[in-house]
């Protein structure tokens, strides 16, 4: 089995791993960095749920650590698989992705009001966290494959019909994740398309999409109140949340030492950015922030040089649903947006999301390792 | 594959810059966001965070203060009583736990099988009321209980303390008390000392340190101080005693009874026909008087607003003492003799010649008694209550004397009780008349009393003046306040406000009051055996000529060495001629009969010998009248005293609320309270070094 082995590669046969190429240390070391600061504030925002709930207290931490563990390994093993082979994969994910979402929609898990879980083998996962990765590698090959449909209205519906009814699935129980993954597709059509008139009909139709679903929901208007009057009934999140983050100082109160993460459900999760505020204050907070800064640049840099369309699109979706969860989940933290649940990508406990945002950069280190080589851009330099 | 080869175009990548640089812009207004909280709220929201307020914690009550009268007797308390709620979704968790929970409630708060069935309906509640108000006596077996190890599942059953306020005495005394509730006092003392008797809740909450421990903090309340008040229960159970005995011979629209302590202006007792539990301060029944029939009363309980129900409320509670103002009639008159003697205007033996009636400009106005009094000297013409007598002293002392001591004697003002509910000093000021307004008619009338009005507390307040010797006290109901171990806090001394007599001039007064109850109009309020000095007075209600009358009489005992001071008012009384009715003259000496031998006002000649005259044991002495110690200092003296002047000088210019001069002549004592409790902020605070009671500008 030469396929198997990397072994020579026949006439129109596809390599199945890589050897070689660019090691992108640089790209590692910040997504590994961003998820062992992740498991130290887990440990400081949950050791006080961890014993109430008559665990020992670096539980969650330790939960978090070990699929840190796998996924980095997972990582790492992805970065020499060629993409190409997970471009060939993209519509059986995309299938599999709508079908567990409309699972989900029928025989989900109910958590706080909303059915995002599906329960499989005794655990619990998001079907949505398999999405994200699924559409932003669909939609680059779509876009790829089919260049000249991106450039009219009909053309983009075609090529993002599937992705549609999944964030449509998903959007239904949980909006924000909808509108990260719509934010994947929407980026990578703007890429790839020239016609802005009707690329901006597209996303008008999406936004209205968008705006229906909000009015819909009963739940997501009391949300809205809580970010307008965070004192009011609604508010109590939001507001533990603000006084989280403004109370931080500059320096922070050290960490373990906040004291609303007593208050914050969640904090440990999607509120952990309120906590990094609390402990570690202005300081720590923009630290985390240049982290996705330099991580989001490294993406930059390897859609530059990624070896083809397919890469470069694929590097532009997986940088969009990073920098939109970012965004989403500080957002939120600070009030600047309405309430909702959206994991701190790399930082936030939580296995799946972790798991999924470690394997799609272990196929982006494999866009960069089939990249234009280093040395082939110095010598053009 | 055809579109392996096709690149990430140039176009493509600057797009995707634009697209990143859009994103970190977003990442740059959220660390602004981030900064702007912590420099703009950080202060706020710090304090937030560490006060505790968003801990999940446990309120404990503080215990508002107890309101005390003079002898000790608890008027008003607070009761620990315990709210029962379950928690069924904790209850429910285990069987054997539910069993053991549900015998318990059983055996030890008498619920039934189907009431716990419906509390427990719900199966995933954390909060069901299930019982209120339970007192500590029924909550303790039950707490006993869950200490043993049969006890022990007993869970998610919530005992949560609150305390309610009783008033062991009911109506008595309630229009002194007010009533307090949740969100504090309401009228008398439980509003007028809130402050004091109000506390600061504690707080029990938990937080996890460093260690990873779990720290439970209990802050404990700061339960209120206790008002130690002049009220006296049983002075005030003879007089309501007395009146309702009196009401029910011959009704009135009101009857109200104010007894003073002259010597330092502290109420001893306080009553108003119309009265109602505090217990139950908002009992729709106690407005029944305000209706003509039962029937009316049935139809406004059945139809009434909610405005009309706080109207009529008001109505009950409403203390006529201090609220309501009417025209003195001829108690007025102590007022125009002491001021016209006071100033040397006239002199006690000078004679005046009654002949039925004045001519004042066009009018005629006559004496009551229009055959006239003759020529009479300054007591008889008071003991007559001659009109004629007074017109004359009035003319001459002029508009600005008489004014003068109209300011003096505190009408047209507050006089600044601890307890609110007067009038304010602006309506005060605008129903008597000033020197711009005294024209010869009004100053003729004011005289004796006519045109003028007043309200009790402010005529009650000048007579002890009159009789103290000159004293003008800021009248009191709080005597102490006290914290719970009985640690005296403040002591309220009496204020000091201005001297308004001469001490020769109060006597001489005194002598002429004396001489009304001997041998003159007041003659019906006469107690054998003690020497009473008072003044009746007959006001015909505005719109006159309907024959609605209010009688007062007001007088004190004993002449020599007054100890008190009783002011009777009968609204309307019903009668067929008001005018003539000595109801309040009558009422006072069935007061005076029972209220001296409690406040031990001797008889002329008597001795304390510990048996009453019918040879039965007295009980122990009841606690002394007030024998605050009186300044010696003697200043009055028209306008030689500056004081006296400034007073004129303010009064005349403008003659509204606290312009006169007032005082305070505490014995040096603290003052913080002093400034909290008292609302009315017109009293200007004098140095009292030397704690002789009077401020050091008076010497």
């Amino acid at each position: 089995m030469g396929l198997l082995t990397g072994g020579k590669k026949k006439k129109g046969q596809m390599r199945l791993f890589t050897k070689g190429g660019y090691n992108d240390f640089q790209t590692a070391f910040v997504v590994g960095v961003l998820c062992l600061f992740g498991i130290m504030m887990i440990y400081s925002t949950s050791y006080v749920r961890a014993i109430e709930e008559e665990r020992p207290s670096y539980d969650y931490a330790y939960d978090q650590a070990k699929f840190f563990v796998i996924g980095f390994l997972g990582m790492v093993l992805l970065s020499y698989l060629n993409y190409e082979v997970v471009r060939k994969l993209s519509w059986l994910l995309m299938i599999g992705s709508l079908a567990l979402c409309v699972a989900t929609l029928i025989w989900g898990v109910e958590v706080n009001g909303s059915k995002r879980w599906l329960v499989l083998a005794g655990h619990r996962f998001q079907p949505s966290e398999f999405a994200k990765p699924a559409i932003a590698l669909f939609t680059a090959h779509m876009c790829t494959s089919k260049p000249k449909e991106a450039q009219y209205f009909m053309g983009m519906l075609k090529l993002t019909a599937i992705q549609i009814l999944t964030i449509g699935a998903i959007a239904k129980e949980n909006l924000s994740t909808g509108v990260v993954c719509a934010g994947i597709m929407i980026v990578i059509l703007f890429i790839s398309t020239n016609n802005y008139p009707h690329f901006a009909l597209y996303v008008g139709i999406m936004v209205a999409g968008a705006i229906a679903m909000l009015v819909a929901m009963s739940y997501r208007s009391a949300r809205f109140d809580a970010m307008l009057h965070p004192e009011g009934p609604n508010g109590y999140q939001v507001l533990n949340s603000l006084y989280a983050v403004g109370s931080g100082g500059f320096w922070g109160k050290g960490i373990g030492k906040g004291i609303q993460k007593n208050l914050l459900p969640e904090s440990h999760n999607d509120m952990i950015f309120s906590n990094i505020c609390e402990e570690l204050g202005i300081f720590g907070a923009v630290c985390v922030l240049i982290l996705f800064t330099v991580l989001l640049l490294r993406l930059f840099y390897m859609a530059q040089d990624a070896r083809d369309r397919f890469g470069g699109l694929l590097v532009t979706g997986v940088l969009t649903q990073i920098a939109v969860q970012v965004i989403v989940n500080v957002g939120v933290a600070v009030n600047f947006m309405p309430n909702t649940g959206m994991a701190l990508p790399f930082v936030s406990y939580g296995g799946t999301s972790l798991l999924m945002h470690l394997a799609e950069m272990g196929v982006l280190l494999n866009v960069v390792r089939q990249g234009n080589p280093y040395e082939k851009v110095k010598l053009t330099a | 594959m055809a579109d392996k080869f096709r690149s990430f175009s140039n176009k493509m990548k600057s797009k995707l810059l634009g697209v990143l640089a859009a994103f970190l812009a977003l990442f740059v207004v959220l660390t602004g966001r981030i900064v702007y909280l912590n420099v703009v709220k950080g202060a706020e929201y710090k304090e937030a965070t560490m006060s505790g307020l968003n801990y999940e914690s446990k309120s404990i009550p503080y215990r508002r203060g107890d309101i005390y009268d003079v002898n000790g007797t608890l008027m008003a308390t607070s009761k620990l009583v315990y709210d029962i709620t379950l928690e069924p979704k904790n209850i429910l968790e285990f069987d054997y736990k539910a069993e053991a929970t549900r015998e318990a409630l059983k055996e030890y708060f008498g619920f039934t099988d189907a009431q716990l069935n419906s509390l427990l309906e719900d199966e995933e509640s954390y909060y069901e009321m299930a019982k209120k108000g339970v007192s500590y006596e029924e909550v303790k077996p039950f707490k006993d209980f869950c200490e043993t190890n049969e006890g022990a599942d007993v869970v998610g059953v919530k005992l949560i303390e609150r305390y309610i306020r009783v008033y062991p005495n009911n109506e008595l005394c309630c229009h002194l008390l007010g009533s307090a509730s949740n969100s504090g006092g309401e009228k008398g003392v439980e509003e007028g000392y809130d402050d004091v008797l109000n506390g600061t809740n504690g707080r029990e909450y938990s937080y996890y340190d460093a260690k990873l421990g779990k720290t439970n903090v209990m802050e404990s309340p700061v339960n209120g101080y206790n008002v130690i008040t002049s009220m006296d229960a049983n002075a005030q159970k003879i007089i309501q005693a007395q009146v309702e005995k009196h009401l029910a011979k011959e009704g009135a629209k009101n009857v109200s009874v104010l007894v003073m302590e002259p010597n330092t202006c502290r109420v001893i007792a306080l009553y108003n026909s119309h009265q109602y539990d505090p217990n139950d301060a908002y009992d729709i029944e106690a407005c029944a008087y305000q209706f003509e029939t039962p029937e009316a009363f049935a139809a406004f309980k059945a139809s009434h607003t909610d405005a009309q129900e706080r109207d009529a409320l008001e109505g009950v509670w409403r203390n006529f003492a201090l609220a309501d103002n009417f025209e003195p009639g001829s108690t007025y008159k102590t007022f125009t003799i002491s001021g016209a003697l006071e100033d040397d205007v006239i002199k006690p033996t000078d004679s005046f010649v009654c002949d039925g009636g004045q001519l004042v400009g066009n009018y005629n106005i006559n004496c009551h008694y229009t055959a006239g009094h003759g020529a009479q000297d300054v007591g008889t013409a008071l003991a007559n209550s001659c009109n004629d007598a007074m017109m004359q002293i009035s003319a001459l002392e002029g508009a600005k004397v008489f004014d003068k001591y109209q300011q003096l004697f505190g009408f047209g003002q507050r006089t600044g009780i601890d307890i609110p509910g007067e009038m304010d000093s602006e309506s005060l000021s605008t129903i008597i008349y000033h020197e711009d307004t005294l024209n010869e008619t009004e100053l003729a009338t004011s005289s004796f009393g006519q045109g003028v009005s007043v309200t009790m507390i402010e005529l009650g307040t000048a007579f002890c003046s009159v009789v103290n010797g000159g004293y003008y006290y800021r009248p009191s109901v709080g005597v102490r306040v006290e914290d719970e171990n009985g640690n005296v806090i403040d002591n309220l001394d009496p204020v000091l406000v201005r001297r308004t007599l001469s001490a020769e001039v109060s006597d001489e007064v005194k002598k002429d009051l004396l001489q009304v109850v001997e041998s003159g109009t007041g003659s019906r309020a006469a107690v054998e055996g003690y020497t009473i000095g008072g003044k009746t007075g007959t006001a015909e209600k505005l719109p006159r000529g309907n024959g609605k009358y209010l009688i007062s009489f007001i007088g004190f005992a004993p002449v020599e060495n007054p100890q008190v001071v009783v002011y009777v008012v009968v609204d309307e009384p019903d009668v067929e001629d008001q005018s003539s009715s000595a109801a309040a003259s009558y009422l006072f000496a069935d007061i005076a009969k029972e209220l001296f031998p409690y406040l031990n006002i001797y008889r002329d000649g008597e001795e304390y010998t510990g048996v009453k005259n019918e040879g039965e044991i007295i009980d122990e002495l009841a606690t002394p009248i007030y024998s605050g110690e009186v300044p010696e200092n003697d200043v009055a003296g028209g306008e030689d005293n500056q004081y006296v002047r400034e007073a004129m000088e303010e009064g005349a210019s403008e003659p509204v609320e606290g312009e006169t001069q007032e005082t305070e002549g505490d014995s040096g004592g603290e003052e913080e309270y002093e400034e909290e409790y008292y609302e009315e902020e017109n009293y200007e605070e004098f140095t009292d070094e030397d704690g002789d009671g009077v401020p050091d500008e008076w010497g």
